[in-house]
């Protein structure tokens, strides 16, 4: 087809996005695409394939965001898959955004682009961070030089969105493409001509390959190349063999590595761009990043910065955020009284299966929407790290540590935002492993993360600890927060010596980003984007698995005997009510047939007064139950009238013991219920642990959510029918006489602390692993892991009769005594080994 | 000031050093005669030489100016002494020890 048959026929342009890593292509992308993107995965890997469009008049343009990498070689998968886009895909312009505070490096990766005989649009991004560091950068000069446009870009400003649109447009019609620079290859021109020749003789090759591309990549022995070469060269064995040979005559000849002098010549034509090009002022003292650096990444002052900085995220964001929650959660009540009463009304003893059953599926969506605000807060003071550059610096900080344990400095943000001090997600946290270059450790962290204390496991943990360690409260809430991390490490150096043993690794070579401030759109965005990750998890996931665990809670049911028994006990009660009303002047109102809905509207009212903040809800919530019920109001809040006061207090009475009978009833339901068989058909295994069947049915809900677990435990623990009884209180009557104690404690808090991610997390594995095989293996081996802890601490205190604030402090102790001797077993091999090498001072 | 393009006019003697312990072949023993750059004390110059690593990390190295001839500076060390920051040609990059002592420097004051 020739060039201008498929330019008239052509209203759809594909515009491949390319460039290093920092150079702002993504800024860059969201400012060309706008909000009209989508992520997709390259087929079979992992790696995100961002597809975004925009239109001009009736053209569409699709744009396609490839990762950022330095070169483009075989050597990491993300260098693969750009360049296998490139090469398969052949989009008709590649955008490479350029860095314009490092022009010499950013154009290693431009010619390599050229070099693939691309049309190439140079979109020269951060130009006011050259500009602040003293840079001016002639662009008519650079033009010409690189023989292809270069437009002057600020992404995070969405300065030059249309100039950029307009060098596209006018790339992708260009008649002709004008030759842009070549990069001489001195000594090795006469091999790479020859080999060019060699690959011309096949002709189908050429129609797909640029040859001198090839050419190149065999002589620096790109692995692809050569398969390339080998598959679709009829002679491709032959040229391959010869290519290395020239290769190795280079070598022999020079002295020098081939793939190095490649290099060295394409850094002698960047230098010699950038020096015609860029002119520096005069030098204008430190750049500000060195300045701050000096002081932030100081030896000796680096970790209490990092202490403070993370201090001030837990503040901002789980305290604050809990206090924002206080005005929040108010919406979410009005939200269920909304569908209760769009619901069948509640029956006298037994509701609906459908009343319950949504209801249910509700309050399990709120409970975890609760934390909606604290997410926002905390992502968005994450993206404000990572976004300033402070992020890249906890982990060239704490990469030591990490490393130790076969972890990677960029292990930093998938542990913190799942939740190092106390209260994160995993489900973001695995997602954000994403960044990690290092297979091992990737695999490694993935594992790890969902040890880490998620805002979710908080609620079980207060509940024990306020009623077993109330003495003990800071001490044992410091030893949930930094037992986890201590765990995950040991357990990460298990892992990477063991099964991940034979995974790739990498090493730590991170740029070091130049401070940035923040964008506000950037934040928000990341923010958002993180948040509603979560919620679409409560969305799907949980409220799906929520539906499981309560039928298996809900059935097979109670027998009609004891229905017909707890139907008795509640008939006995309304004889008592109707008893005291009788021949009351509001007892046409409040008996026979109008007796269940008065129930149900006194319920409700007290529920919303419950919820109602300050005076003013209060008001209004008595004047909205007013309206509504101007007849029975009177006998739901009597004030002074004393026939309806009888009448109320008769009602509140009536209240209390049907919400005791239910209760009796839900706990007998769950008793003989599916999940009760299972809870104590593993009695016999878990005991060793010290968990009852209550516990085991807790335990086993939390696998769906961890924030079940207290819920599932509010309904188990309910004999006290004392209404104002607080499950602590009830927790504590019951283990009282059952003989419950701190050392039981303890083995529930080690044992939720190292169980299986929740059901949401686990996908998660699966989607960043990619395999069903991580995904089980990271449900059984952490079951398997918490469980021995849990039963060894529990079994070995019981037998020499120690209580559970002692077994927690000799578990720490071992606990922090095998992480430092992993630590300092790393530090003597690793020094060794670099010792061994030690430059011969005799010599000099 | 050293010439930037220093790679190109080394002396042979320089040169038949390296001979065979090239970029592809990983886990090699590394002969280094020269100072690594574990030698070069923190805040002082020096001037690349060559490579020991092989593979991913010597090609990451060399898109990340780690050019031969080039002149690096040791900026710092993270507290626990491991990562190395290093800044060459402009911008700062970090490097584990295990990496850094692979990399074959001149020590500036005499070369």
């Amino acid at each position: 087809m020739s060039a201008e048959a498929k330019k008239a026929m052509k209203d759809n342009f594909l515009v491949a996005l390319a460039g290093q890593q920092n150079a702002g292509k993504s800024t860059t992308y969201n400012m060309i695409t706008g909000a009209n993107q989508h992520v997709a995965n390259y087929p079979g890997v992992t790696v995100d394939k961002k597809v975004g469009s925009y239109r001009e008049g009736k053209i569409r343009y699709e744009v396609v965001d490839l990762p950022g990498t330095y070169s483009l070689t075989s050597f990491s998968l993300e260098e693969r898959v750009s360049r296998e886009f490139l090469l398969e895909e052949k989009p008709d312009v590649v955008v490479n955004v350029m860095d314009a505070t490092c022009l010499r490096r950013s154009l290693y990766f431009t010619f390599q682009v050229l070099e693939m005989n691309f049309p190439v649009t140079v979109a020269l991004n951060m130009m006011d961070v050259a500009a602040s560091q003293g840079l001016s950068i002639d662009l008519k000069e650079l033009t010409n030089r690189l023989g292809v446009d270069v437009v002057a870009t600020v992404g995070r400003k969405g300065k030059g969105k249309q100039a950029l649109k307009a060098a596209i447009r006018k790339a992708v019609n260009q008649e002709s493409y004008s030759r842009p620079v070549v990069i001489d290859y001195g000594d090795l021109e006469t091999h790479a001509k020859a080999l060019e020749e060699q690959l011309a003789a096949d002709a189908s090759l050429g129609a797909l390959y640029p040859l001198r591309w090839l050419a190149i990549k065999l002589l620096e022995n790109d692995s692809e190349a050569i398969k390339i070469v080998e598959t679709k060269h009829t002679k491709g064995k032959i040229i391959v063999d010869d290519a290395l040979a020239r290769r190795q005559a280079f070598e022999d000849e020079t002295g020098i590595d081939t793939s190095d002098y490649i290099v060295a010549c394409r850094d002698r034509v960047a230098g010699e761009i950038v020096d015609a090009c860029v002119t520096k002022e005069a030098d204008s003292g430190q750049p500000v990043s060195e300045r701050i650096d000096r002081w932030v990444l100081n030896r000796a002052l680096a970790p209490f910065f990092l202490l403070a900085t993370v201090y001030l995220i837990y503040e901002l964001s789980i305290v604050q955020g809990y206090e924002l929650t206080k005005y929040t959660w108010p919406f979410l009540a009005k939200f269920r009284d909304l569908v209760a009463g769009v619901l069948p009304p509640a029956g006298l003893i037994e509701d609906s299966l459908l009343r319950s059953m949504v209801l249910w599926m509700v309050d399990s969506a709120n409970t975890l929407l609760n934390y909606v605000p604290i997410f926002l807060i905390l992502f968005a003071l994450i993206a404000i790290l990572e976004d300033s550059g402070y992020m890249a610096r906890i982990a060239f900080i704490l990469d030591r540590i990490f490393h130790s344990f076969g972890l990677h400095g960029q292990s930093t943000l998938p542990f913190i935002l799942g939740g190092v001090f106390a209260g994160g997600c995993a489900v973001p946290g695995i997602m954000s492993t994403k960044g990690i270059p290092d297979e091992r450790s990737r695999l490694a962290t993935i594992l790890t993360v969902p040890f880490m204390n998620c805002l979710a496991k908080i609620p079980l943990y207060t509940l024990l600890v306020n009623i077993y360690f109330a003495e003990h409260k800071s001490w044992a809430m410091f030893f949930i927060s930094t037992i986890t991390i201590i765990m995950a490490l040991i357990i990460a150096k298990i892992l990477t010596t063991t099964v991940l043993k034979g995974r790739e690794t990498a090493p730590f070579i991170m740029e070091m980003p130049n401070y940035h401030a923040p964008t506000f759109f950037g934040v928000a965005q990341r923010s958002l984007e993180r948040t509603w990750e979560y919620i679409k998890k409560v969305g799907s996931i949980v409220v799906a698995v929520s539906l499981c665990v309560f039928s298996l809670l809900q059935f097979p049911g109670l027998t009609d005997e004891r229905m017909d028994h707890y139907g008795n006990s509640m008939n006995k009660a309304i004889a008592t009510y109707d008893a005291k009303i009788a021949g009351n002047a509001y007892a046409d109102l409040a008996t026979g047939e109008k007796m269940l809905p008065l129930l149900n509207l006194y319920d409700d009212y007290k529920r919303a007064r419950m919820n109602a903040s300050g005076k003013d809800g209060a008001a209004s919530v008595d004047s909205s139950f007013k309206e509504a019920n101007p007849a029975t109001f009177i006998l739901i809040k009597p004030r002074k009238d004393k026939a309806a006061k009888v009448v109320n207090r008769a009602l509140r009475k009536l209240s209390s013991s049907r919400k005791s009978l239910r209760r009796k009833i839900k706990e007998e339901k769950i008793k003989t219920s599916f999940f009760g068989m299972i809870g104590r058909s593993l009695e016999p295994v878990t005991k060793y642990a010290g968990f009852d069947w209550k516990v085991n049915i807790a335990l086993i809900s939390s696998f769906a959510a961890r924030e079940s677990s207290v819920a599932t435990m509010g309904v188990l623990y309910q004999q006290g029918a004392d209404d104002n009884q607080t499950l602590e209180q009830r927790m504590d009557n019951e283990s009282q006489s059952s003989g419950m104690n701190s050392l039981h404690a303890l083995a529930v808090i080690l044992f939720f602390a190292l169980y299986p991610p929740c059901l949401a997390a686990t996908i998660m594995v699966k989607v960043q692993t990619g395999s069903y095989k991580w995904m089980i293996f990271a449900i059984f081996f952490p079951t398997a892991v918490g469980f021995g802890v849990a039963s060894s601490v529990f079994t070995l205190g019981n037998a020499i009769g120690a209580n559970g604030i002692t077994m927690m402090k000799g578990f720490y102790g071992l606990a922090l005594g095998i992480a430092l001797v992993i630590a300092l077993v790393h530090k003597i091999t690793s020094d060794k080994v670099s010792a061994s090498y030690e430059y011969q001072t005799s010599n000099q | 000031m050293l010439n930037k393009f220093d790679f190109f006019n080394r002396e042979p003697a320089s040169k038949k050093r390296h001979r065979g312990a090239g970029g592809r072949a990983q886990g090699r023993p590394c002969h280094m005669r020269g100072k690594s750059l574990l030698d070069i004390p923190i805040g002082e110059k020096a001037v690349i030489r060559g490579h020991f690593s092989g593979g991913a990390v010597r090609q990451r190295l060399l898109d990340l100016g780690f050019v031969p001839g080039r002149e690096i500076e040791v900026v710092r060390v993270a507290t626990l002494g491991c990562p190395l920051e290093l800044k060459v040609a402009g911008y700062c990059v970090t490097l584990r020890r295990t990496e850094a002592y692979q990399i074959e420097v001149e020590d500036e004051r005499r070369g």
